[in-house]
């Protein structure tokens, strides 16, 4: 059963600005990724699929409810973690995450068994005693992560959850969240601009252009590998080539790695006794791939994956 | 817009500078010097990156120390407009022109013979050609920072400098702008870009300068930045054929501090790179394993940026 | 840092790794009324300050203090020497219109501009609330809080001065001239609670909205002050007994006669309330009930005006707050 589904969906503000258009995908259970939509787009949608604002054409459901008729129930079942600052400073994170907790219909008991719980969860300790405007950015993020969590959501909307966060908080927060993803059971959506922690993290992934959709698709099927493996050597790259274009393998030379397309197991031990005899300090064999960022490459910048990059000339 | 140039005469260079607001140290004795290419100036929130680019633009003086480009001093000196662009972080346009307006407005007070032909010009090189009539009200914040670089560039600067250039670009224009940067860079311009954000600077610097609390922690290639440190054993991720095989043998080699069997694949820690990566091979033959992949695990920025602030 | 996942396992013979993994809630879920409420109470104790650091409720709980000393005086009095209260039930609000004025400033902003400032709403909003369930419960909320203000000393005022009674028609009487009192506690919290609340709603900051909300209340006491000295007349000086010269009187029963001035007030003086809140409540209490004890000038035919402007100004107040929530962004 999808979690989020669309068929057609379309907003046109009175002003004339077309936020979405013909926009009709499926999300599966687990960790989804939403990319490329900023601003309007991506307001419009968070919008449409809690519930909050009508589409001009077409249709959404979310956790198997219709969003123009069912707004209040899909509310209930959905966690949003906003994008920006939305915590008040004053008040302690155990409070703040109780309260929502029944803001969400959670009975006053179960609101603060629950809001301990997702404190716990998100790793907030005897902090959540203290007033929130004394949290680092990290700290803040995982409250906001809490409030989401507490009425124990079928999906979590997760709208740049690393916003802010130093590298060590943004994989502390990474981890969490597929944490969440994978053990507890609940559906996420997590939109985000930068393509490496969807890579790290999502298990499928929707980019969104323009309003419309560019590609639905699972992130394995996205990042297959391609048909060279990539070898670096620190020192003697133009020996081994050579080496290797006499035992009959194609060599393409890269700025910092050989590339060799990937074939039976008796080309891996080519490779490999090559390096040895040479006596070469090898650093990297590896699969190429493909990467998210594809999708977006322009013309100029676009080499199909499948061809080796050209060598590039250094100033 | 001419692409030759003197490299020594845009060279920027920053000696013993420091720079304090009160009891605070902003930049803390840092000595760098920026050629041509894209560097990347990559640290923490609050790492005093601003403040650098401010120094090298000549909004902001030295408290010590110097910072001079292609030799003069910019603080006082606006002779050194004409050299340099700054793209700042606050959105410092005005809302209600045109991009065409605000670039052309740049132009002007550059003192350009022809603005006109100077904005269209840079316009098209952020490509803002199609919506450089609408009021930069209505655009998005990616087509915001694009308006402000063309009115950077306008005068053709030979060193350019973006404070967190790609804040709020989606991943299409993120590519854009990187490749535009990329194309300035090649042509011999020095473009110095900070940023707070990882994947951006290992996508498009070509050397990148490492700014921890104020203090310059690392300079250069990050991958011999990561060589450079030798007290922290390298990680690999090696499959292969027979896991436990290998891993017998290289736990024998001193070069190698610790092996781990993971699920997927053998994980070790070798204190001496430089052996290791020559033994590989070898060990491999010899106890008849197959190598099918070998991935420096901590090579990326990610970790070298890690290690760097953790120390 | 987070909670790590070990596997619960147990070896029989009582060791034990308990599961503390995740557990989906599986409890009762209630439905938006009782959202609402559970939100009205918790604006309602925020209007006194409670909810957050001690000094949130100075100044509520010391004017709530302070409103309730002319009822302590009043009990005090009746008790001693017996008669009539100082301060009769209907005049009681009137009279102390400054302490209201200062906690329903601070109360209101206390209420909305929090959440204004601290981006809280899409917080609210993303929970299963309608748009309009946000500002009903913070109307109600400022309303009970306002009805309590005014309501509690008149309460705690009758119940001291019956107890000192001594006959049933004195409780009674107690009884009956309460009610109007209270009814009058009812107007306020109907009128300040959407007023107040829609100032305080433009803005975050919340000195700027209490200052806007004194200033108003203010501004429109002073006006209407004025316009009331301005419709007053008398009818001359007063007459001076003569006691010495040709016309004199003598004797012991020739007093100079009493004093007697009469004024009257005209149609600026009798309106003029019309522009001041608290004269709004006042014009329609002497309307309403016939009172010949007012505080302000006698509406007399335009007291209908007064009513009706009163209900008006509290449906377009509500209206507007309605309005300004519609807008709100989530995302």
């Amino acid at each position: 059963m999808s979690v989020i589904e669309t068929r057609d969906l379309g907003k046109r503000y009175p002003g004339g600005v077309t936020a979405l258009t013909g926009l009709t995908l499926a999300v599966e259970p687990g960790i989804t990724g939403l990319v490329g939509a900023n601003g309007a787009g991506k307001s419009t949608l968070i919008k449409i699929l809690l519930g909050l604002l009508d589409p001009t054409e077409g249709s959404a459901r979310v956790l198997g409810h219709d969003t123009r008729t069912d707004g209040e129930l899909i509310r209930a079942r959905v966690g949003y973690m906003p994008e920006h600052d939305c915590l008040p400073p004053d008040v302690t994170a155990t409070e703040l995450v109780t309260h929502l907790g029944r803001m969400t219909g959670l009975p006053a008991t179960a609101a603060k068994e629950q809001a301990a719980e997702a404190l716990r969860h998100v790793g907030l300790h005897e902090e959540r005693y203290r007033q929130i405007g004394t949290f680092s950015t990290g700290m803040k993020q995982r409250v906001k992560l809490a409030q989401a969590l507490v009425g124990d959501p079928g999906l979590l909307l997760l709208d740049e959850p690393t916003n802010g966060l130093d590298p060590a908080g943004r994989d502390a927060m990474l981890a969490l969240i597929h944490r969440i993803g994978t053990e507890f059971g609940i559906a996420v959506m997590v939109a985000s601009h930068l393509l490496s922690e969807i890579e790290r993290i999502c298990d499928h992934l929707v980019a969104i252009e323009g309003g419309a959709l560019l590609r639905a698709a699972s992130l394995s099927s996205m990042t297959q590998n391609v048909p060279w493996l990539a070898i670096e050597v620190e020192e003697g790259g133009d020996r081994l080539a050579a080496h290797l274009a006499a035992a009959g393998i194609t060599v393409h030379r890269e700025e910092r790695a050989l590339l060799v397309p990937v074939g039976s197991d008796a080309v891996f031990d080519l490779v490999r006794d090559a390096i040895a005899d040479l006596g070469l300090p090898l650093n990297r064999m590896e699969h190429r791939r493909h990467h998210v960022e594809e999708l977006f490459a322009t013309g100029a910048t676009r080499t199909p994956a499948t061809e080796p990059r050209a060598a590039e000339a250094r100033p | 817009m001419s692409t030759d140039v003197t490299a020594a005469a845009s060279t920027v260079q920053l000696t013993n500078t420091t720079r304090w607001y009160g009891n605070v140290v902003a930049v803390n004795d840092i000595t760098m010097t920026l050629g041509p290419g894209v560097t990347g100036l990559l640290g923490p929130n609050g790492a005093g990156k601003s403040t650098l680019l401010h120094m090298i633009s000549g909004f902001l003086e030295p408290s010590r120390g110097t910072v001079t480009i292609g030799g003069t001093a910019p603080w006082r000196n606006p002779g050194i407009f004409r050299t340099v662009g700054l793209v700042p972080e606050r959105d410092s346009v005005y809302a209600f022109l045109t991009a065409r307006e605000f670039v052309v407005a740049s132009a002007k007070l550059h003192r350009l013979p022809d603005p006109k032909a100077a904005a269209e010009r840079a316009l098209e090189m952020v490509e803002l050609i199609d919506a450089a009539d609408r009021t930069i009200d209505t655009y998005s914040k990616g087509m915001r920072q694009r308006a402000k670089v063309a009115a950077a560039l306008v005068h053709d600067p030979q060193v350019l400098l973006l404070d967190e250039p790609f804040n709020g670009m989606d991943p299409r224009q993120r590519l854009h702008m990187m490749d535009l940067l990329r194309g300035l860079g090649r042509a011999g311009r020095v473009i110095l870009f900070s940023s707070h954000i990882l994947e951006e600077v290992e996508r498009l610097a070509d050397t990148v300068q490492v700014v921890v609390a104020g203090r310059l922690a690392a300079s250069g290639d990050y991958r011999t930045i990561r060589r450079l440190m030798t007290n922290r054993p390298h990680v690999f991720v090696v499959r292969t054929t027979n896991d436990r095989a290998l891993a017998q043998a290289l736990i024998g080699s001193p070069a190698v501090q610790g092996v781990t069997l993971t699920g997927a694949g053998l994980e070790v820690h070798a204190g001496d790179h430089g052996t290791f990566t020559r033994q590989l091979a070898r060990a491999s033959r010899d106890a008849g394993v197959g190598l099918r992949e070998v991935i420096p695990a901590d090579e990326s920025l990610e970790s070298v940026f890690a290690y760097l602030v953790g120390a | 840092m987070t909670t790590t996942s070990t596997t619960a396992a147990s070896d029989g013979n009582g060791s034990v790794i308990h599961d503390i993994g995740y557990k989906p809630y599986t409890g009762t879920r209630l439905g938006r009324a009782h959202i609402v409420r559970a939100l009205y109470f918790f604006s309602l104790r925020a209007a006194f300050g409670f909810g957050r650091s001690a000094r949130a409720r100075i100044i509520p709980l010391a004017t709530f203090a302070l409103m309730m000393l002319p009822a302590a005086v009043s009990i005090y009095k009746v008790a001693d020497v017996g008669g009539s209260l100082p301060l009769p039930y209907t005049h009681y609000a009137y009279n102390t219109s400054l302490l209201f004025f200062l906690f329903v400033a601070v109360a209101a902003p206390e209420l909305v501009s929090r959440d204004l400032r601290h981006h809280t709403l899409p917080l609210y909003f993303s929970r299963p609330l309608r748009r309009a369930d946000y500002p009903l419960a913070k109307l109600l909320a400022l309303a009970t809080a306002i009805v309590l203000f005014e309501g509690l000393p008149l309460v705690a005022m009758y119940l001291g001065t019956i107890a000192s009674s001594t006959s049933g028609s004195g409780v009674w009487a107690q009884t009956r001239d309460l009610v109007p009192g209270l009814l009058v506690a009812l107007a306020y919290g109907l009128l300040f609670a959407p007023l107040t609340l829609l100032i305080a709603s433009t803005t975050g900051r919340r000195a700027l909205a209490t200052g806007a909300i004194a200033i108003l209340l203010l501004a429109t006491t002073a006006i209407s002050h004025v316009l009331e000295s301005v419709g007053t007349h008398g009818d001359g000086p007063p007459p001076v007994a003569v006691t010495q010269g040709p016309g004199a009187q003598q004797g012991p029963d020739t007093n100079p006669p009493p004093f007697k001035e009469t004024i009257t007030y005209n149609g600026i003086a009798r309106n003029g309330g019309l522009v001041d809140p608290l004269r709004l409540v006042e014009g329609t209490r002497i309307w309403a009930f016939h009172a010949t004890d007012g505080n302000i000038p006698d509406p007399q035919g335009a007291g209908g005006l007064y009513a009706a402007e009163l209900i008006l100004l509290t449906g377009l107040t509500a209206g507007g707050l309605y309005l300004r929530y519609r807008k709100v962004g989530v995302a």
